[in-house]
């Protein structure tokens, strides 16, 4: 499996490694431009209260088809004019993005709408009434019954990119995955998730400090517990050697995929490793993102701010972990509903993506520190020297994104430059219907990156097995009882 | 003065390379030692030479990178 490609024979020469390197060229940054730049057009549209986000479609709960899309400002444009605007500012958007990060660009644009046509699919499909309307609203829609699925078009998403990504034919697979970026896709939703969160924080202060600050304790208190544990059963039980096991402590107890390199690097591990232990990190927390809401909301109703962080400790991808998040906050509100409670939109989900990203921030300290303990300690190598230019390097930008977001709307709101209501005109197509689109592009990308094949593969059935037992094992328990500690007894405030 | 240098681990084995210089070894260890033997015979004594080491990341996975977009980056710094 991953086999690497032929090193290239004439690499580009004097190419030094600086503060500004990747800021077009990774996706990442591309995240923050992306999102930063439709979060500030909202803003602008609050200024002006014109409504240059009112473009952007939204998708309705329905029971007669036509009504199933709407624009965000629907005076602006007809429902499917909103969806053919949509369709070719996004186009366009990312595929600036994918010109800069020097992919193929037809390649992109074909692979992306197909995406887009799949993602939209899902989302009509999904919002059904008869599907996804609870008991409470079936009069409002004439229903007599109906399957009280909330977050059904998500489940939709994501099993149609479970299919390709399983069942589809090799090339088709090839062909698709051009485009199915899942972490590209959920960072620019989080970065429109920031303002989501800034402009509730005007609302509810309290919540939204709980939430950073818990946030940020639960995750100290579960790397300090998570990274020693992993690091010794691996070692102990598994027999993996230090590289091994360094790689995966990180990879299960961090970030995932990107502690997982990260660390890699700081131990000078073969490429071999992290992308092993990527590729089971990917496939579990699909597993995860599959089981996790579900079972929350079942056992764990009564908390649900915890049930949310609890994700962000325990799902180790990004797309991943806010995708639950989404579903989760659906699942969690769908049944409070059906018994007369109204929450607050979006805490849960902020309960969960506030949680991974302080995990995130952290990795570049961490790689940088691991990188000096292994060049000083194990392996001494007197001559090389470990730059500080790594932190930066590593640090997730999409993350400054999200909080130049949050900030901003909180900003603006608390000053009393613009109201709760001029904000709202601007900035909630954003922060609803193009956060929302772009959760679901995950969903079906996250799908469609998954195969599971890949743990029949050879050499990867001990590590597959470990990283199995560590995870439900102690990883997730130890992450339900830290976000417990830190969240308990608080639910969503109730809804406006 | 500066070296830069590609780094790949190819057939278990880490190669640094550049337009003028490629060194294989089965060990960083070994590659650092090789590499510094083959700059004494370039450069010859009281010289100091930094070498810049990258990854090439284009080694890696596409599906990967997305995860995060770096991976190695080495500094050494030699005294002939």
């Amino acid at each position: 499996m991953a086999e690497e490609k032929k090193p290239e024979e004439k690499p580009e020469e004097k190419k030094e490694v600086k503060w500004y390197t990747g800021m077009f060229s990774t996706e990442d940054w591309w995240a923050f431009w992306l999102g930063s730049f439709f979060v500030i057009l909202g803003v602008i549209a609050a200024f002006t209260q014109t409504p240059l986000t009112g473009w952007i479609v939204s998708f309705k709960t329905w029971t007669s088809i036509e009504k199933s899309i709407a624009a965000s400002h629907k005076e602006l444009m007809s429902p499917i004019a909103a969806l053919i605007t949509s369709y070719i500012i996004f186009t366009i958007l990312t595929a600036i993005g994918a010109y800069f990060m020097k992919w193929k660009l037809r390649d992109y644009l074909l692979a992306w709408t197909i995406i887009f046509i799949l993602a939209t699919i899902s989302y009509i499909l999904g919002k059904n009434a008869w599907i996804s309307a609870p008991s409470t609203k079936w009069e409002k829609y004439g229903l007599e019954s109906g399957l009280q699925l909330g977050g059904a078009h998500y489940i939709f998403a994501l099993i149609i990119g479970l299919i390709i990504g399983n069942l589809a034919p090799k090339k088709f697979k090839e062909f698709i995955m051009k485009a199915a970026r899942p972490e590209w896709f959920i960072k620019i939703a989080i970065v429109a998730l920031g303002a989501k969160l800034g402009l509730k924080a005007v609302e509810f202060p309290g919540y939204a400090t709980h939430l950073l600050v818990a946030g940020a304790c639960a995750t100290i208190a579960a790397y300090l517990l998570y990274w020693p544990i992993a690091y010794y059963l691996t070692r102990r039980f598994f027999g993996f050697n230090r590289q091994w096991a360094a790689c995966f402590a990180s990879g299960i107890s961090i970030c995932g995929v990107s502690a997982s390199i990260a660390t890699a690097a700081a131990t000078r591990a073969p490429a071999i490793i992290p992308v092993i232990i990527s590729a089971i990190i990917v496939i579990f927390a699909t597993i995860q993102l599959i089981v996790y809401p579900p079972l929350l909301t079942k056992f764990w109703f009564n908390e649900p701010i915890s049930a949310g962080a609890s994700l962000g400790l325990t799902i180790k991808t990004d797309g991943a972990d806010a995708a639950a998040g989404e579903l989760l906050d659906e699942f969690m509100r769908a049944k409070a509903e059906a018994m007369g409670i109204m929450w607050e939109e979006g805490w849960i989900l902020n309960a969960a993506v506030l949680t991974k990203i302080w995990i995130d921030i952290f990795i570049g300290i961490w790689a940088f520190l691991l990188a000096v303990i292994w060049v000083r300690y194990f392996e001494r190598r007197p001559g090389e020297k470990v730059p500080k230019i790594e932190i930066w390097l590593r640090f997730p930008k999409f993350v400054l994104g999200y909080f130049l977001a949050m900030f901003l709307l909180m900003a603006l709101g608390f000053s009393g430059v613009l109201t709760v209501e001029q904000l709202e005109y601007g900035v909630k197509p954003v922060e609803g219907a193009l956060r929302k689109f772009f959760f679901l592009l995950t969903f079906v990308c996250i799908g469609i990156v998954t195969d599971f094949k890949k743990l029949k593969e050879a050499g990867i059935g001990k590590v597959a097995l470990a990283y199995a037992l560590i995870l439900f094992g102690i990883i997730t328990p130890l992450g339900l009882f830290i976000a417990w500690v830190f969240h308990r007894g608080m639910t969503p405030p109730p809804a406006s | 003065m500066k070296i830069y240098l590609k780094l790949v681990y190819k057939e278990n084995c880490w190669v640094a390379y550049n337009k003028e210089i490629k060194i294989k070894a089965k060990s960083l260890n070994e590659l650092d030692e090789k590499l510094k033997e083959e700059l004494r015979k370039r450069f010859g004594k009281g010289k100091k030479i930094k070498v810049l080491m990258e990854y090439d990341y284009k080694t890696f996975p596409f599906w990967i990178i997305q995860y995060h977009p770096i991976y190695f980056y080495r500094i050494l710094e030699f005294n002939f």
